[in-house]
């Protein structure tokens, strides 16, 4: 990432946090933050980073586009801050205006490049989703004292925090490299459809043993309504069903594969 | 935020002429046999290997190295994986013997040892498991006593592999009682020269019916003092960067990797919708942990240290490729017709699987290392 793409990655940060914290918004009575939220976010051009300069947006790159994301997962509000640069994106793409405020796109939409963007953008926040899911995991097994020591401490919570942690990582990976190849590739090829069915589909796994673990570290504090954590569960699991579920995209790289044979499968990987 | 972190890194597209060199040696060297060969030992390959500059690429060329990158070194273990190379003769020195002796030999020892490593005809294999002391490694006892000129060495190491083939050993040997306040203290690293008197070598079979590892009885076995490696008693301290390559190398989850081609074959080109998920599925957690493995690779080159996360590379990979022939058998349960060749790939890699998550340290033990990399310990 170049020097504007960590100003951009700054001032998402510093947003989420001065106006999004999601402990303050879980107990919050009402929805009066919305606004602010999303004023800050319009007004420091993120809702349209993906929009080029001439056509009114930010013109950020494909790669800090997805840095915004990655980091809105982080903080795993609820505003429709993804669903507005996705449709920046597909709108400037088709050369048509982009309309200003928050917009929306069906994420069971049959264009299949705007279905592989969406599935690429999803992918991306559930892995700050799970980045979060992992921080806040283990400062509480840090901090929770039971039988007389922090449950960190003991090795069983401890295992399961490693596998939290190579969940996280694997959703890292593949949902940057997806970024990587949408962002490097010339079209939707060959190569970004693995990289992006690869992405959903680990990525939603990840989602899956993650949150399980999340909560089962958590224990009953985990499931209660004013505990934050069950913002980003709910969420992962949401966003594992948006533009295609693992299944769905699992089933068409299985079919694409087994189509051009055993012997392809590898210099198809190596080649990535 | 949380520590883990992949730079987005691919091997460079010049590399590609490599791949294809690596490939057609191969297909002419050691055509494929749809089996893990990794464990077996083929003189004649690994000179062949070595005439190319395959063995040590990284290494220093006054010492009969390439001075080639790690990633063009990942780019000939990945493949070599792939193929089913028989690489036992020149592995283990090429990933772990020989850095640790870049790192710590004297240099007559450096010039005698690694440009023969270098042309693959140096075997070399690994003395750290003992009858007593296998994950737990600061618990070895095999005893080193000062003498003259040098030091004596009895007691028995055990699980280790190709030490009826290994010229050299790089044995950890108890110099010291552990301190009070580290019980990791007291061990020192030696060089140990296979070929003289006082060391037996007896064959241990394993459950696959392969004969790889080894009890190797040292009785008065004479170490000079120019075969130490490192400092006395501080074998502990000597672990170092060079573990992140070992541990998230391709090597850790392209074991089994024949059963997923086997399975794409016998699920044919068209498989019905159970088939072809699974499928996909396998495809894209392959993808994620190469993607992983590369990643780990070009930080370590760069001159990061990704610790935690080439521990996870062999957690999380070691895993999958252990898990991979059961999931095969499970998505070919209903293919009709012929199909045994499919089933001998899944029975032999069965076999094998059980090892995959206990050599090069356990996942238990590889969790305990993650847990201390998130602060846990």
């Amino acid at each position: 990432m170049n020097i504007a793409g960590n100003l951009i990655a700054d001032a998402t940060r510093r947003i989420f946090r001065d106006l999004g914290d999601p402990q303050a918004l879980n107990l919050a009575r009402d929805e009066s933050w919305r606004a602010p939220l999303w004023r800050a976010l319009e007004d420091a051009g993120l809702t349209r980073a993906w929009v080029p300069e001439n056509l009114g947006g930010a013109g950020a790159s494909i790669a800090e586009g997805f840095e915004i994301l990655r980091i809105s997962g982080e903080y795993a509000v609820a505003v429709p801050l993804a669903e507005t640069l996705l449709a920046g994106w597909a709108l400037a793409r088709a050369g048509k205006n982009v309309p200003t405020g928050p917009l929306s796109v069906d994420s069971a939409s049959k264009d299949d490049a705007l279905r592989q963007m969406g599935a690429a953008v999803r992918a991306m926040q559930m892995a700050g989703a799970l980045q979060s899911i992992l921080d806040r995991s283990v400062a509480y097994a840090k901090e929770r004292v039971a039988f007389e020591r922090p449950i960190g401490g003991f090795q069983a919570v401890q295992h399961n925090l490693a596998r939290l942690a190579g969940e996280t990582a694997a959703a890292l990976a593949a949902a940057g490299s997806a970024a990587d190849a949408i962002a490097s590739e010339p079209s939707f090829n060959e190569a970004v459809l693995l990289e992006v069915a690869s992405a959903k589909i680990r990525v939603g796994e990840a989602a899956e043993t993650g949150a399980a673990i999340a909560h089962q570290v958590h224990g009953a504090i985990g499931f209660s309504r004013e505990h934050v954590l069950h913002r980003y569960t709910r969420r992962l699991w949401a966003w594992r069903d948006d533009f295609g579920s693992e299944s769905r995209w699992a089933a068409r790289l299985g079919a694409s594969c087994a189509a051009k044979g055993a012997d392809a499968l590898w210099p198809m990987l190596a080649a990535r | 935020m949380s520590p883990i972190q992949f730079d987005q890194i691919r091997l460079p597209r010049e590399l590609q002429a490599l791949r294809e060199e690596v490939r057609e040696f191969l297909r002419h060297e050691a055509p494929a046999t749809g089996r893990s060969s990794r464990a077996d030992y083929n003189a004649e390959f690994s000179r062949k290997v070595g005439a190319r500059g395959w063995i040590g690429m990284t290494w220093p060329r006054r010492y009969g190295g390439g001075e080639r990158s790690f990633l063009e070194r990942y780019v000939v273990t990945e493949e070599f994986r792939v193929g089913n190379a028989p690489v036992a003769l020149h592995f283990t020195a090429d990933r772990k013997s020989g850095p640790i002796l870049l790192k710590y030999a004297g240099e007559p020892i450096k010039q005698a040892i690694l440009p023969r490593i270098t042309r693959g005809e140096c075997c070399f294999c690994i003395g750290m498991s003992e009858p007593g002391s296998g994950s737990d490694l600061f618990a070895a006892k095999t005893k080193a006593t000062r003498a003259a000129g040098g030091w004596t060495i009895n007691g028995t190491k055990i699980w280790t592999s190709g030490a009826h083939h290994a010229n050299y050993m790089i044995g950890l040997f108890r110099t010291s009682p552990p301190a009070k306040e580290n019980r990791r203290h007291g061990l020192t690293q030696f060089l140990v020269d296979m070929s003289r008197p006082g060391i037996k070598v007896n064959p241990i079979e394993d459950m696959s019916g392969g004969k790889h590892f080894n009890e190797v009885v040292f009785g008065d076995f004479f170490i000079p003092d120019d075969h130490v490696l490192g400092d006395i008693d501080m074998a502990w301290k000597q672990a170092t960067s060079e573990l992140a390559y070992e541990r998230s190398g391709p090597e850790r989850f392209l074991e089994t990797i024949h059963v997923l081609f086997a399975l794409t074959r016998v699920l044919g080109d068209k498989p019905d919708l159970r088939g072809a998920e699974g499928l996909g599925r396998l495809v894209a957690q392959l993808h994620t942990l190469r993607r992983m493995s590369v990643s780990v690779n070009g930080m370590l080159q760069a001159g990061k240290e990704p610790v935690l996360e080439g521990s996870i590379v062999k957690d999380v990979g070691t895993l999958w490729e252990q898990a991979l022939p059961a999931r095969a058998r499970e998505l070919a349960a209903f293919v009709e017709g012929e199909r045994a060749e499919f089933d001998a790939v899944v029975r032999h890699a069965a076999t094998i699987a059980p090892k995959l998550t206990i050599q090069g340290g356990t996942t238990e033990v590889l969790r305990g290392i993650i847990a201390r990399g998130l602060g846990l310990r």
